[in-house]
């Protein structure tokens, strides 16, 4: 493509617009086809190895054109990393940042825990005594106050850029990248599964290959993976007529093999009975994890851990934490709104995941709690102090929190914002300014063994794809993992 | 086109079925933007064309409030992006210059006055939140029509303006007027309506949004823009691409700009007849589809000889293959199964209600919803799994499904034998002939297990990946 061609408006982050999304359309060769020359193309189906997974042809995988830039030893130690979007944008100053003020409902029953440490019981009940389970961040500051825009940018680590747009990974996608070299025969599940997020406002793959493609799926609509005992021998007859009159070869464009990827991919799902239970929420689970949504995506999330085999990411999206108004409409004993309702579902689906991650282990005798890196926080952060006119809060990027655990994350609370939560005061960290979304995902690769610094330089526009930027929309930064987490 | 925005969402519907009408009657092209750009409404709902203006309705802190220099902005960016294939959201915050000299060479010498001289063009509507007896719907009317005492006084409830009226009886464009922009307006800037290509203004007394409308439709970038959009929709590629971001100084081969810039349009000679054309024509989008998909361009296969490069694409070396969208798909399966259920329309027009199989199928292919979820045709694990394993194609293969093609092939009478089962179906699944391969393979399916056969034989049809494509 002539480089001249391929340029786009690119949008200015000081000139932020309370606007939607932004209406760009790629060409149809963007949208479909990645133009990263990396994998060979499995053409044949192997009819009777039926179970062999889809991905057990990757390791010839060569990334040629992946340099690692600048030295660094990523921490290791995470088998699978589950990220819990807290959709909206959560209130730092309600809940694990709490400040008190005459607003404060007094039913938020704000207790101290131990020094330096006070929680809104009221809204939290099962998360305030699990507070040695868990560290929260309370220096987290964003880039961006508008939700498209800060969702984007927390996936993706970096400014929206309407020219890269369908060049840009999401974190989820890296690490499945990352991952393909190392899949075993016995990896059935993809790499990188999304869980309630609205599938146009999830970033893919992006230049990376299919394979690394977030699975999107809704926890209440289990995908139709589970092929029916009765349904066996007619798909596998089927399937077996599909082989013979499929082209061996694809000569009409990446497309049809991008797609076929897809195919590849499914095969080994529908015909594991395993893959059928991972999706499906047990009901027990369901009422012990809150009955929500949310709960039953951490049901399943812990199930993806449990089976151990090749999911990498876990991006489960909680809505409902964008309370512009009645935020305080409720009360601790009806938690169906305001603030309390999904602090409620937080409360259980999360306690109910480190629970459960931390009575399991895996074949090696290790708890799974040690292996899974867990992450939940918003795009941003909300208005301090009393509440708005219309009783809410709205979006506010100076401050926010964040809560972290597994993987060797000890229970601590880093940072501190002023009396009302509205700047951070105390950024808690050696790199003595407030954490960054950046910040979050080197932490997140560095626990994943992922060297953060590599970057692709064959791209479609051209620029190298560096995992992590070193440009902030503040000018050059250089972003740290969270290492005070670990310490 | 159709998205949805803020004041949409009532009149939707409306919108929809006016659309609609407007391309059955194949009602030339610059009537249907002359009526969008100058519709007044009393409600949204009914008055369809009203939907193109009061969708980017932007609400204030209250939601009865009406920001409206900012709907005024939002209307601007519309109207450039789709009529004229300009991209104007950089010049609504800050000027070109010293931001978009690397990226758009024209739009880099556009200032944030000229954009606010084109959205001044809107100065006059007033839009209002209403609250008729069935929820809550926009009201589109020209400022100097109507009293604004009238308004007040005529029982609706929620009703302000975040800018006084002016002395013409429209409210104006002031650039004091609060912003949901970071960056203020410049209060000192000359703000009249101009249109932001040639300066033209609208004649003395005459309604400014009809002068726009009369300008844009004259203007040669209009057919530029419009012939290239629906280009780029059939060719997957744009001949200026992507088709909503215009660079205008690039646009000359005669005129070329200094370097390192290149002309932007891939074909400016074509571009310019098919405008001309297009023209010439009344605007008739269906003379211009016709035009395009009979030029030996649209016919070429997709298949390569030699070596294939990403770059060709500009130059449509080949047809270049498109995965079909979400209701496409569904469409392709009702077609080729003769078994419908509920069909797309009905889906689309009850949104959410009726049968979730079919809603979620959709939303898993990537269909919008026309406001936060935009449509895509990307691909994903379970999109195959749903064709390989949901009872939307599973059942619609089986002989016993009453109506279905398996059942209507197999009930002919005389019989038809294998081969003609097989070229029915390939004909009606992939719409092609089978190649002597897949005829023998097929055949000797057949032959094996005959009735079942022919159902197996149809689902890998629906399974091969043509039947998704279009190539």
């Amino acid at each position: 493509m002539n480089k001249e061609n391929s340029r786009s408006l690119t949008c200015c982050s000081e000139y932020l617009r309370c606007r939607g999304q932004p209406e760009v359309s790629a060409p149809a060769w963007q949208q479909n086809e990645t133009h990263i020359p990396t994998l060979n193309r499995r053409d044949v189906i192997r009819v009777g190895s039926l179970g062999i997974a889809a991905y057990s042809l990757l390791p010839i995988l060569k990334p040629r054109n992946v340099q690692a830039g600048t030295k660094v030893q990523p921490r290791g130690g995470a088998e699978i990393c589950i990220l819990l979007f807290l959709s909206g944008g959560p209130s730092q100053p309600d809940t694990f940042d709490v400040k008190e003020g005459w607003w404060t409902p007094e039913d938020f029953d704000i207790q101290t825990i131990k020094p330096g440490l006070r929680m809104p019981v009221g809204l939290m009940p099962r998360l305030a005594e699990r507070t040695d389970k868990y560290a929260i961040v309370r220096s987290l500051e964003a880039w961006e106050a508008t939700h498209p825009r800060g969702t984007y940018y927390l996936q993706a680590g970096r400014l929206l850029s309407p020219a890269r747009l369908h060049e840009i990974p999401s974190v989820g996608s890296v690490m499945a990248y990352e991952s393909l070299r190392h899949r075993k025969e016995s990896d059935f599940l993809p790499p990188f599964i999304s869980i309630g997020m609205d599938t146009s406002n999830l970033i893919g793959n992006g230049l990376l290959p299919p394979e690394a493609a977030p699975m999107a799926m809704f926890s209440d609509a289990p995908p139709p993976f589970k092929l029916a005992e009765s349904d066996q021998a007619t798909f596998n007859r089927r399937r077996e007529l599909l082989a013979k009159i499929k082209p061996q070869k694809h000569s009409r464009g990446q497309l049809f093999g991008n797609l076929d990827q897809y195919y590849q991919s499914a095969y080994p799902l529908l015909n594991d009975t395993k893959a059928s239970t991972v999706f499906n929420v047990d009901p027990k689970d369901h009422v012990r994890y809150g009955n929500s949504e949310m709960g039953d995506a951490c049901v399943i999330a812990r199930n993806l851990a449990e089976a151990g085999a090749g999911t990498k990411f876990v991006f489960i999206s909680c809505s409902q934490w964008d309370l512009h108004s009645d935020a305080y409409a409720g009360s601790a004993t009806d938690k169906s709104q305001g603030q309390y309702k999904p602090c409620a579902e937080l409360d259980s689906a999360l306690s109910g995941l480190l629970d459960d991650l931390e009575a399991t282990t895996d074949k090696q005798g290790r708890r799974l709690i040690d292996t899974t890196f867990i992450g939940a926080l918003g795009e941003f952060g909300r208005t301090p102090g009393p509440l708005t006119v219309n009783k809410g809060r709205d979006h506010y990027r100076y401050a926010g929190v964040g809560l972290f655990a597994g993987a060797g994350v000890n229970a601590k609370v880093l940072g501190a914002t002023n009396e009302i939560g509205g700047r951070v005061i105390d950024t808690g960290w050696h790199k003595r300014r407030s954490i960054y979304p950046e910040d979050v995902l080197v932490t997140m690769y560095s626990v994943m063994g992922i060297d953060w610094t590599k970057k692709i330089t064959q791209t479609p526009t051209g620029r190298p794809f560096e995992y992590i930027e070193t440009i902030s929309p503040k000018g050059h930064m250089e972003f740290s993992e969270i290492s005070e987490l670990f310490a | 086109m159709f998205r949805i925005g803020g004041g949409l969402t009532s009149s939707g519907p409306a919108f929809r079925d006016y659309i609609q009408l407007f391309l059955q009657y194949n009602l030339p092209y610059d009537y249907f933007v002359r009526e969008v750009l100058t519709a007044t409404a009393i409600g949204g709902r009914v008055c369809g064309p009203a939907g193109f203006i009061l969708r980017d309705t932007v609400g204030g802190i209250r939601d009865a409030d009406v920001m409206h220099e900012d709907t005024c902005d939002e209307i601007t960016l519309s109207v450039g992006k789709i009529f004229l294939g300009v991209n104007l959201e950089c010049v609504s915050c800050h000027n070109g210059a010293g931001h978009l000299e690397e990226i758009n060479l024209g739009l880099s010498k556009i200032t944030r006055t000229q954009f606010w001289r084109q959205a001044a063009f809107f100065q006059n509507i007033r839009i209002f939140r209403g609250n008729p007896p069935n929820g809550t719907d926009y009201c589109l009317l020209d400022g100097p029509s109507l009293r604004p005492d009238r308004i007040w006084q005529g029982g609706i409830a929620h009703f302000k303006f975040t800018t006084p009226p002016n002395a013409a009886g429209g409210l104006g464009y002031r650039t004091e007027a609060p912003s949901v922009l970071r960056i203020p307006r410049d209060k000192n800037a000359d703000v009249y309506p101009a249109y932001f290509l040639t300066g033209e203004r609208p004649a003395e007394g005459a309604n400014p949004r009809v002068e726009l409308a009369r300008i844009i439709t004259s203007d040669f970038q209009f057919a530029k823009a419009t012939v290239n959009l629906f280009w780029s929709r059939l060719m997957t590629v744009g001949i200026v691409d992507p088709p909503f971001d215009w660079d205008l100084a690039r646009q000359d081969p005669e005129n070329p700009p200094p370097a390192p810039w290149s002309i932007q349009p891939s074909h400016p000679e074509l571009l310019d007849a098919l405008a001309r054309d297009f023209q010439d024509h009344n605007f008739d989008l269906r003379h211009l589809m016709r035009i395009i998909c009979h030029s030996s361009a649209y016919q070429l296969s997709s298949r390569f000889e030699g070596e294939y490069a990403p770059e060709y694409d500009r130059y449509y070396a080949r047809k270049l293959a498109r995965r079909l969208a979400a209701e496409e798909i569904y469409d392709a399966i009702v077609k080729a199964t003769n078994v419908s259920g509920n069909d797309v329309e009905y889906v689309m027009a009850q949104a959410g209600t009726p049968d979730m199989e079919l809603t979620r199928f959709l939303n898993f292919f990537g269909q919008s919803n026309r406001n936060t979820r935009q449509s895509h045709t990307k691909g994903s694990i379970i999109q195959a799994s749903l064709l390989l394993n949901s009872d939307l194609v599973k059942r619609k293969v089986l002989a016993a499904t009453e109506g279905s093609r398996v059942s209507m092939l197999l009930s002919k009478d005389p019989p038809l034998l294998n081969y003609q089962l097989v070229e029915e179906l390939f004909l009606w699944t992939l719409s092609r002939f089978p190649t002597r391969k897949e005829m023998a393979e097929s055949i000797s399916h057949l032959e094996k297990y005959r009735d079942k056969g022919v159902e197996d034989l149809q689902w890998a049809l629906m399974n091969n990946l043509e039947f998704i494509v279009n190539y």
